[in-house]
């Protein structure tokens, strides 16, 4: 496979910190966020590079390895699966960038905030690529290790210190139950590269110890990816980082953290093999969110109990077990990335304008701000599943995949638990439009660059939920790319 | 131990941790562990030599250059992070 | 069979260690049972390299992977012992139960 400059964006957190330095010795400002937007349009081109490649000879998977040969030596297996994923991450990881040059323009140590943000992207792609299972474990250990740091950034006060250390605690104990579930998968199949472990462990009779491994791997996976009795770091770490971090972690970290289960549960079982335990925690995981979500007096701890709504919602598409369903969680990926990252930067934008995060201290703020409450009701619309946005097109892929199996009782359950969370969007949205308080009647709209990113995503938005066909194609592509063999085929023919 | 008597909490997390032991336990004994019963590959074989810390770190530049080139990544993170959390700026 | 039973014990008691320490209320307590936890995933690669043996050499990958996974858990606890630094700091104490200030 002949591979030209596609990978080099990975080294881009070095570049950000060089230029970083240089803009601080010689005091030239915006230099090092001029640089960071570069770098992140660099890596969103390196993306398409490689979708372009794998267009070419459509059947065919990219291994990229340095040395070694696959089966004993770590390699990248870049197949459509890993493409689309990389390219939600890239995407929204180039809108946080550019909404972050006005919105963190008055803190300190901003060198290393552009860095472990890029750092973040390149873990995130490194994980959808990844080919072995020690690599796919070397990117998730950068990815926590950034993310703790990102949440805790605004360390001046109490509020992020102690989710930062919640956050950390629960995000290593996962990452090392994650290190005993590969040390016992090595010790069964004598490798850790994904082709091989399929080839010797699929198809294999139950016993006890893939037991074992099942509950390692939810675990492991589902403590970074907020499934139910493990979500209890996100309501504390999304609402006190600050809000491009928020939009990153909820859009496309946790969905992350979804694609590694998926990948390595359909790399060792036969599909729909654990649809049971599967179910019962998707149920428990939107019904508990939902509930929730309803008390709320902060609007990011609201958004962030309505991602780990979401994310039951893709688990239902999961116990589905068909290729119908894997294509609906997809869908629903890349439409959950661009709707929550856009309800996340708004409220930043409100934020910013209105110094609180209280509900009630926001009233009235659609008079002064007009724009930003366009795009935060269009991204609530969307969240919500109505007709007309791209989250309605994704919803209905994941319910009627459930009712194609059989589990009629799952996907009426999340029909009725997404018109149960419009109530509290819509509380929302009633309190924007409501008589304004005299403190808000002064405020101006926001920044223009941030209000740019807002309202470029906003179009997105609708833009995918009126002409959804290509997405559709994509990801159909991308779960077929789960169910046939040429992943294995490519290493292990 | 800092602390007056056993709170609810010890109750819980000692309970937790025996329980889990005891499960685990019964796990190991009642199944052997398949050591390598479904490998899929041989044992490639290699040479004894005099120098066996350069075979190791032959082997581990041939085989996982990729993860090594990685962790570079990782440390280099881990510093920064460090200075973003320690570093005090007035402004 | 002994000898997994021996070995294997032994691995699952550290990570029931582990699992018990990271519940402790001082947070040094807490990064130490993290750190437990990782040093039982080393051991268990290192010992299911033993078994794959080869005129007296065992398999490289596994002991390889192990040092691998030390230097990962390294920075873990660096970034782990800055956060403690910045909360001593904030809230004066490094008990976990002093920290409790966001509600549900």
């Amino acid at each position: 496979m002949v591979m030209g400059t596609e990978l080099l964006f990975m080294f881009s957190p070095f570049l950000v910190v060089v230029f970083g330095l240089l803009a601080e010795k010689l005091s030239i400002s915006k230099l090092r966020e001029g640089v960071a937007i570069i770098l992140s349009g660099f890596s969103l081109f390196s993306v398409y590079q490689l979708y372009a490649q794998w267009q070419a000879s459509p059947s065919k998977v990219l291994v990229v390895t340095l040395g070694g040969t696959p089966p004993l030596g770590a390699c990248f297996e870049i197949d459509m699966l890993g493409i689309y994923m990389a390219f939600s991450a890239t995407l929204l990881g180039l809108f946080a960038v550019i909404y972050s040059v006005n919105y963190m323009a008055h803190d300190t140590r901003l060198t290393e905030y552009y860095t472990l943000l890029s750092a973040l992207v390149v873990s995130i792609v490194g994980v959808s690529f990844a080919g072995d299972f020690f690599t796919l474990f070397v990117f998730w250990e950068l990815m926590g290790i950034t993310s703790y740091v990102l949440v805790a950034f605004r360390k001046e006060s109490w509020g992020p210190i102690e989710a930062g250390f919640k956050y950390m605690v629960m995000g290593a104990v996962g990452s090392t139950l994650l290190l005993m579930g590969i040390a016992i998968v090595y010790g069964m199949a004598g490798t850790v590269n994904f082709a091989q472990i399929s080839t010797a462990l699929r198809g294999q009779p139950m016993s006890l110890w893939l037991y074992l491994v099942f509950a390692v791997l939810v675990v492991g996976f589902g403590i970074k990816s907020a499934i139910v009795p493990m979500h209890t770091w996100l309501p504390d770490a999304h609402p006190e980082a600050p809000s491009p971090i928020s939009a990153m972690l909820s859009g496309i970290l946790i969905e992350t953290a979804l694609y590694g289960f998926i990948r390595v549960l359909y790399l060792i079982y036969e599909p729909g093999a654990f649809s049971l335990p599967i179910t019962v925690l998707a149920v428990a995981t939107m019904v508990l969110a939902n509930v929730l979500a309803l008390l709320q007096q902060d609007l990011k701890r609201m958004l962030a109990y309505s991602s780990i709504a979401q994310v039951g919602y893709m688990l239902v598409g999961l116990s589905a077990g068909t290729a119908f369903g894997i294509q609906g969680v997809l869908l629903h990926v890349f439409n959950h990335s661009l709707m929550k990252g856009l309800a996340f930067l708004s409220a930043g934008s409100l934020i910013h304008n209105a110094n609180s995060r209280e509900i009630d201290n926001m009233k009235g703020l659609a008079k002064t701000m007009p724009i930003t409450s366009l795009t935060m009701f269009v991204a609530m619309m969307g969240l919500g599943g109505v007709p007309g946005t791209n989250g309605f097109i994704s919803k209905f892929i994941l319910f009627s995949s459930a009712f194609g199996v059989g589990l009629w009782w799952l996907g009426l359950l999340g029909v009725l638990n997404s018109a149960l969370s419009m109530a509290y969007y819509l509380r929302f949205l009633k309190t924007l439009i409501s008589r304004p308080k005299e403190a808000v009647s002064g405020l101006k709209e926001a920044p223009s660059l941030m209000l740019g990113v807002t309202v470029s995503m906003a179009t997105l938005v609708i833009l995918f939920g009126i002409w959804p066909e290509p997405l559709i194609s994509y990801a159909s592509e991308a779960a077929r790319a789960l169910f046939n063999n040429n992943y294995i085929k490519v290493i292990m023919p | 131990m800092s602390g007056n008597g056993v709170g609810p909490v010890k109750i819980v997390s000692i309970t937790f941790s025996v329980l889990l032991f005891l499960s685990l336990l019964y796990v190991v004994s009642s199944t052997p562990f398949p050591h390598a019963k479904y490998r899929s590959r041989e044992l490639l074989p290699i040479e004894p030599a005099d120098a066996l810390g350069g075979e190791m770190s032959n082997f581990l530049w041939n085989f996982r250059g990729f993860d090594l080139i990685m962790q570079t990544l990782i440390l280099f993170a881990t510093a920064i992070s460090c200075l973003a959390l320690l570093r005090e700026e007035k402004h | 069979m002994a000898n997994d039973l021996v070995f294997i014990g032994a691995i699952f008691t550290m990570v029931c260690i582990g699992l018990y320490c990271v519940t402790q209320k001082s947070m040094i307590r807490i990064l130490l049972g993290v750190e437990i936890i990782l040093n039982a995933g080393n051991f268990a690669f290192v010992y299911f390299a033993s078994y794959r043996v080869i005129e007296g050499f065992v398999d490289p990958l596994g002991q390889t992977l192990a040092l691998m996974s030390i230097i990962l858990g390294g920075s873990v606890i660096a970034v782990g012992l800055a956060l403690i630094v910045n909360a001593y700091k904030q809230f004066k104490t490094t008990e976990v139960d002093e920290m409790r200030r966001l509600k549900w």
